[in-house]
This record gives structure tokens, sequence and C-alpha cells, in this order.
């Protein structure tokens, strides 16, 4: 299909070269495509890991971390970044609340740019600084 | 990029992933099936965070508004500005998506 085709169709039906229209996706299902990417951000995944980071809502970042101990025992650790206006809290079941700072709030804070970037071009095809759509690729 | 897009549909259709609960099965088909090379390369990544570390003192910076947050990450060194920009730009983009 040449680029002008592409171009009239999705400006018609909305679907993009993919074949589908992201407003009949869940937030379920735009959170998966979105965690694919994020869960790439944090260097290699370990063999046998896995591993979902993701944008939960407006308030929340989330980090899901899964794998199998010695003993093949399924071992997982969830982790919330709760964004407040004046912080970040750093939630995990049998721990307190922990304010997020210095090493590790530097690289949330560049995961989480890098994030925004791949997600708005990749995911959503616009372009992160402007907001326009992204050129349809030939 | 649009073969990531293709990959991404299948596994949409696989339904093995439901982030709103975080309860993930065991799945064997995702390790490893997706290269990062297909996404994140011309940026090098970040060290890895350590999600044990401990934090004892906190950090508060000026309270800002949504706008002003979206504003700031282009401008502010602030981490925690932009930690909220990014997830309030990335949560726009998603809902523009799903009402368009």
């Amino acid at each position: 299909m040449g680029l002008f085709a592409k171009a009239v169709k999705k400006l018609i039906t909305g679907a993009d070269s993919s074949g589908y229209r992201r407003s009949q996706l869940t937030n379920r299902d735009l959170i998966r495509m979105e965690s694919k990417i994020g869960a790439t951000l944090f260097g290699e995944v370990p063999a046998g890991h896995r591993r979902e980071f993701f944008c939960l809502d407006e308030h929340t970042w989330i980090w899901y971390e899964e794998w199998a101990d010695n003993t093949g025992r399924r071992q997982t650790i969830t982790t919330r970044y709760e964004v407040h206006p004046n912080g970040i809290l750093k939630v995990q079941d049998g721990h307190p609340y922990q304010v997020v700072e210095g090493e590790e709030l530097q690289n949330l804070a560049h995961a989480t740019q890098l994030y925004r970037e791949y997600v708005i071009r990749n995911v959503y095809h616009r372009d992160h600084v402007t907001g326009q759509p992204l050129p349809v690729s030939a | 990029m649009t073969d990531t897009l293709q990959n991404n549909q299948q596994e949409l259709r696989m339904g093995e992933f439901d982030p709103t609960v975080f309860a993930y099965p065991p799945s064997p088909e995702s390790a490893g099936e997706y290269s990062p090379e297909n996404v994140v390369d011309f940026i090098p990544q970040p060290p890895q965070p350590q999600p044990e570390q401990v934090v004892a003192a906190a950090h508060v910076p000026e309270a800002l508004d949504n706008r002003t947050a979206l504003q700031a990450i282009r401008f502010s060194g602030d981490a925690v500005v932009q930690v909220r920009a990014a997830l309030l730009h990335a949560y726009e983009a998603r809902q523009n998506a799903r009402s368009n």
C-alpha cells in the first residue's frame, strides 16, 4: 500500500498500518503495549525473569518483577511508585512507605522520560515533544 | 516498529497479562521474545534502579499543577517534576488514543 493510500485509510478509518484502531483497544491492552517498552528501560532482564514497567494511572508507576527461585517457586515483587506533587513514595508489600530520592530517584526520572518518549512515539505514533501525529512511514 | 506493533497485537489476543490486577500467570513464551533493539536503540540505558534501596530523607519540591508539570519536563532538572510530568504525559496520551 502506497503512502497516499495509507494516509487516506488512516484519515477515513483511524486505522494505522498495522490494521487496527487504538480506540478499539481497552485501557488494559494499551497498558500492556506500553509495558512491553517499559520493561526494556532498566537494562537486560535476567534469564527466567519477567518484568513489567508501566504507567498505571495519573498517580502511579508500577514495576513488577517475577522469577523462579532455586526451588522453582515463583517469586514476585510489585513496586508502586506513587507520584505526589511534593514527592514520590515507593510502596512494596511488607515494607513501610519510602520516599524516593538520591540515585534511585535520578534513575526513575531517566527511565520515565524514556518511557514517555518511546511510548508516545511507538505506541501512539505522536511526536513526544509537539504531540503532533508522526508521518506515516512508507 | 510495525513488526513490534504486530507482535503486540498478537500478544493482546493471548491475554496472558492483566496489568490492572497485577496477577500475572507464568508465561514461558514471554521470556526473550522481545528484542529491546526494536525500540531502544539510540539512547543509552540508565543503570538499573535498586528496588530494595532504603531511602532515609524526604525531598519536597514546590507543588505543581498538571499543566506546569507537563511543560516543565523540557526545562526542569528536578527529578520529581520529571517523573510526574512523564507520568501525566504518558497517561494523557493513552486517554487521547482511547477517545480519538
